[in-house]
């Protein structure tokens, strides 16, 4: 018999309330998430005009109410003696505020730092190696999207240019730093935690994030070169020496991750869901 | 939405749930794989740029002055020279550059949406044998929670039946058993077919409480042996598993229902009746499945035999637990040999019908008959013996010359129900059937009146008695013949023909119907339906009063002269003598026939007298 979350998850859910189980609990919001989050993908807009994607604003509300239902059963629970559902539950409730992505007030990094502590309390890297992984990863992760964000909403070209305003110079440059931090911070992360019982496929995972990242700040360095006022090359901020630190980047990244493609080919290849989108995916 | 229940009683369902085998089902949620959502990507669109940044940064070699691809570039932007340069670029870099590629499978889950990824590395993390069966107990459990809530979560009965499953997993299904991987999937499917009945017995009775204790030994001492047994060749494994699970359902929710009817009268006693009812249970199904059963009892006929012996351990428990401590030993064999009874017997009783007969037969013998019964008497052998001798009488009396004889006369129901009449003497006079005659030899009197009145019926051919009048007759008679032993029937086997009540049945019932016909209506003849059978019932009553004189062919033919006699004035007179009249007449003439054995025509004056009495 297959216990098939996807079918009645509204009865479930209502039923694990009045029974009180929170594994069930679990399960079923674990589904809800996941439901939710193909909805958000699959509805993800073709941007046309470089507006910012964000999920719509119902699914966004779905996301969140899941994580707040996610850390209340969380806070519900005894570290002592439900650490792993406990965690479990922080997982889900940071990747689901993280997808949500909150414009005021977001709360991924507090729930980030919940999580954390969990973990580091129960020691449970070794106990829920993913979902302690996981929690440790979304910090990094949200900051890249709102970056990601930023950065389309500052691609767009006024009326008329084919280059961006000199103001943006700056702008850009300073998102390509930020980009260059995340993959440093994914590094340090990852290097620090490659010795942990996860499933192979969380670092397939996690490869695939770095490559987003990545190719953010090949965009983001592409950009800053499209900017009036671009320094020429006698100047150190020009785009050749911005080219050599990716270069040494990706040096450092393959280093972590083999056999991923930092190259323009393999971000186009990771966007190739959708070839003809100008969206984030 | 259902009705709130307080948190206090959900808490300790869930707690109970947990500790009994949710912690398998925790770690298996909390394993489960989950997605790895992806970041956002800002992906360039423009082929310019595409280009540029690629050559710039990836391919700097091939745009370098004297490169293949020098002409396209502008060496002083770092850019591609113009559009043409652009689409030529484009062309080069999608169609001929051959980047590395990631692995194949790190490309293929990349290429698609958000990653899934379990908790543990493949070899890590804890595991369970169980963890699928426990995903089933669960999802019966809430299913069964959802759909009532008025059984207060998972505190009540049932989730006590959850929950005993759930704790006693590891030993109804022991991971050390022949055959484990197997047997764990069949169990699986039996535990659930199990629970659910289980619940749904337990939902029409939730306000009664059971006793947890009793009820896993109940289940433990049921499943185990079952799942144990199942053959290991799929060839007799096939027709096993579907016996059992055919059956599993009806024995245990029949069980079930009983044990949740009358808690305090099964549990808690010093008995451990929890077990032995599983015990019953097993036999039940283990039987069942080696002598396929199945194609002789409907799940409803096994339900009804489950039921009655479930009956009977709870308020006699003592019949089926012989012993206490150590040499307790658990009478489980009372079905195995009904069933061989029921399987073995003649037409329409090979089958429910036989399962109805027997249920009768353990209620009517629970208790009565055990203080009549030998130290050395099993009961499981008294029961079998009271099921033999009623289907033996039915066969004796009617069956012989024709298998659906019965049928032409009776429904099913009302065969049951007969059979249910006849017991029910036995339950107030048990020696009908525990008796000794002499030696060892059981008293067939139980046999030899249902083959009387069976014989009765095979004569009325122009079915002047319906099944009910047949049915007061029956009961009148084994009344009688309880009352008086070796009278109206013998105590040793006989033919029927010989047995007094079988002579005066007959004589009665062919001399009032003669020249009736099946629904013919004829002027001043009474002689059928409940008039017929009071005169039935008034001979019988009257016949045991002067046994000596009814025994005797003499007197059943002066009887005989008496209902003709009675025949003839009803039908001369028919428009002044009605049924009433005769009946009165017939009551008042037949003692003093057998009394005296002989009757004399009474003159027009005596019968005027006679009828003023009416």
């Amino acid at each position: 018999m297959t216990f098939n979350m996807h079918k009645s998850i509204i009865i479930v859910i209502s039923i694990v309330l009045l029974s009180g189980c929170e594994t069930h609990r679990l399960s079923a919001l674990n589904a809800e998430f996941e439901d939710v989050y193909q909805d958000k993908i699959g509805k993800r807009a073709v941007l046309l005009s470089g507006l910012p994607v964000l999920p719509s604003e119902s699914v966004q509300g779905q996301l969140t109410q899941i994580a707040t239902t996610a850390t209340e059963a969380a806070d519900d629970l005894s570290l002592a003696e439900k650490a792993r559902l406990r965690i479990g539950f922080r997982r889900l409730a940071v990747m689901a505020s993280w997808q949500a992505a909150v414009a005021k007030e977001d709360p991924t990094l507090s729930l980030q730092s919940k999580g954390q502590e969990d973990c580091n309390t129960a020691g449970n890297h070794t106990r829920s190696p993913r979902d302690c992984l996981m929690i440790d990863y979304v910090g990094t992760l949200a900051a890249n999207d709102a970056s990601a964000r930023r950065m389309l909403i500052e691609s767009k070209l006024p009326d008329g240019e084919t280059k961006y305003p000199e103001d943006r110079l700056a702008i850009f440059k300073d998102l390509f730093t930020k980009f260059k931090g995340y993959l440093g911070d994914i590094k340090t992360t990852t290097t620090n935690s490659k010795d942990k019982p996860v499933a192979q496929a969380f670092w397939t995972a996690v490869g695939k994030q770095t490559l987003i990242v990545y190719c953010n700040a090949r965009t983001a360095a592409v950009y800053y070169s499209e900017t009036k006022g671009t320094p020429t090359e006698q100047d150190e901020d020009y785009w050749v020496k911005l080219v050599n630190s990716m270069n040494d980047l990706k040096g450092e990244l393959t280093a972590i991750f083999p056999g991923i493609n930092y190259t323009r080919i393999g971000c186009q290849s990771l966007n190739g869901r959708a070839a003809t989108s100008q969206s984030p995916v | 939405m259902a009705i709130p229940i307080p948190l206090d009683l959900a808490i300790m369902g869930a707690i109970r749930l947990y500790s009994a085998g949710g912690k398998i089902y925790e770690q298996i949620v909390v394993d489960a794989p989950a997605i790895f959502p992806d970041a956002q990507l800002v992906g360039l669109t423009e082929a310019r740029l595409i280009v540029k940044d690629a050559f710039a940064v990836d391919y700097p070699h091939l745009v370098a002055p004297g490169a293949v691809y020098a002409e396209y570039w502008d060496q002083s932007e770092n850019a591609p020279l113009d559009d043409a340069a652009v689409d030529a670029l484009y062309r080069h870099l999608t169609e001929d550059i051959n980047p590395p590629s990631p692995a194949e499978t790190d490309k293929k889950q990349m290429a698609m949406g958000a990653i899934t990824v379990a908790q543990w590395r493949e070899g890590a993390g804890p595991d369970s044998p169980y963890k699928l069966i426990a995903i089933t107990i669960v999802d019966i459990g809430m299913a069964y929670v959802g759909a009532n809530p008025q059984a207060v979560g998972l505190s009540g009965n049932g989730g006590k039946l959850i929950a005993g499953v759930a704790a006693r997993l590891s030993e109804i299904i022991p991971d050390d058993m022949d055959g484990f991987e197997t047997k764990k999937i069949f169990g699986e499917r039996l535990i659930a077919i199990v629970l659910r009945a289980g619940l749904d017995s337990f939902s029409e009775n939730i306000n009664e409480i059971v006793n947890e204790t009793h009820l896993q030994e109940f289940i433990v001492e049921g499943l185990k042996p079952v799942i144990a047994s199942m053959p290991d060749d799929l060839e007799t494994q096939y027709k096993w598993k579907s016996t059992v699970e055919a059956l599993s359902g009806p024995a245990f929710g029949a069980a079930l229902g009983i044990m949740a009817k009358n808690p305090s009268a099964f549990f808690g006693r010093k008995f451990e009746t929890g077990k032995a009812a599983g015990a019953i249970v097993e036999k039940v199904l283990t039987n069942a499945a080696d002598n396929s059963l199945d194609e002789i009892l409907s799940p409803s006929g096994v339900e009804e035999i489950v039921r009655s012996a479930i009956t009977v351990v709870a308020e006699n428990p003592a019949l089926f637990i012989k012993g206490d401590g150590a040499t307790r030993e658990f009478k489980r064999d009372v079905l195995a040999n009904v069933a061989t009874t029921i399987k073995n017997a003649p037409y329409p009783f090979k089958g429910d019908l036989g399962a109805s007969i027997a249920a009768s037969a353990m209620e009517a013998l629970k208790d009565n008959a055990v203080a009549l019964m030998d130290v050395d008497d099993d009961w499981d052998e008294v029961v079998t013996a009271a099921v033999d001798m009623v289907i033996d009488g039915f066969k004796a009396g009617i069956l012989n010359g024709d298998e659906k004889a019965l049928e032409k006369i009776l429904t099913r129901e009302q065969i049951k129900e007969i059979g249910r009449v006849f017991l029910q003497q036995v339950a107030t006079n048990p020696s009908m059937v525990v008796g000794k005659t002499g030696g060892a030899a059981r008293t067939k009197e139980l046999r030899n009146v249902v083959a009387s009145v069976a014989s009765a019926m095979a004569k009325d051919k122009e079915l002047l008695l319906s099944g009910d009048d047949w049915m007061v007759i029956a009961g009148v008679a084994a009344e009688e013949v309880a009352r008086n032993p070796g009278a109206l029937v013998g105590l040793d086997e006989e033919n029927p023909a010989d047995a007094v009540l079988s002579g005066l049945l007959t004589t009665v019932l062919s001399t009032a119907g003669a020249g009736l016909s099946k629904a013919a209506r004829q002027p001043g003849r009474v002689e059928f339906g409940a008039t017929l059978r009071e005169i039935m019932t008034m001979s019988i009553r009257a016949a045991s009063i002067n046994l000596e004189s009814a025994a005797k062919q003499t007197t059943r033919d002066q009887v005989k002269a008496l209902i003709e006699w009675i025949k003839k004035q009803n039908a001369d007179n028919a428009k002044k003598l009605s049924s009433k009249e005769w009946l009165w007449l017939y009551k008042q003439l037949l003692p003093d026939v057998l009394e005296a054995g002989k009757f004399t025509t009474p003159t027009p004056s005596e019968l005027e007298n006679l009828l003023r009495g009416v």
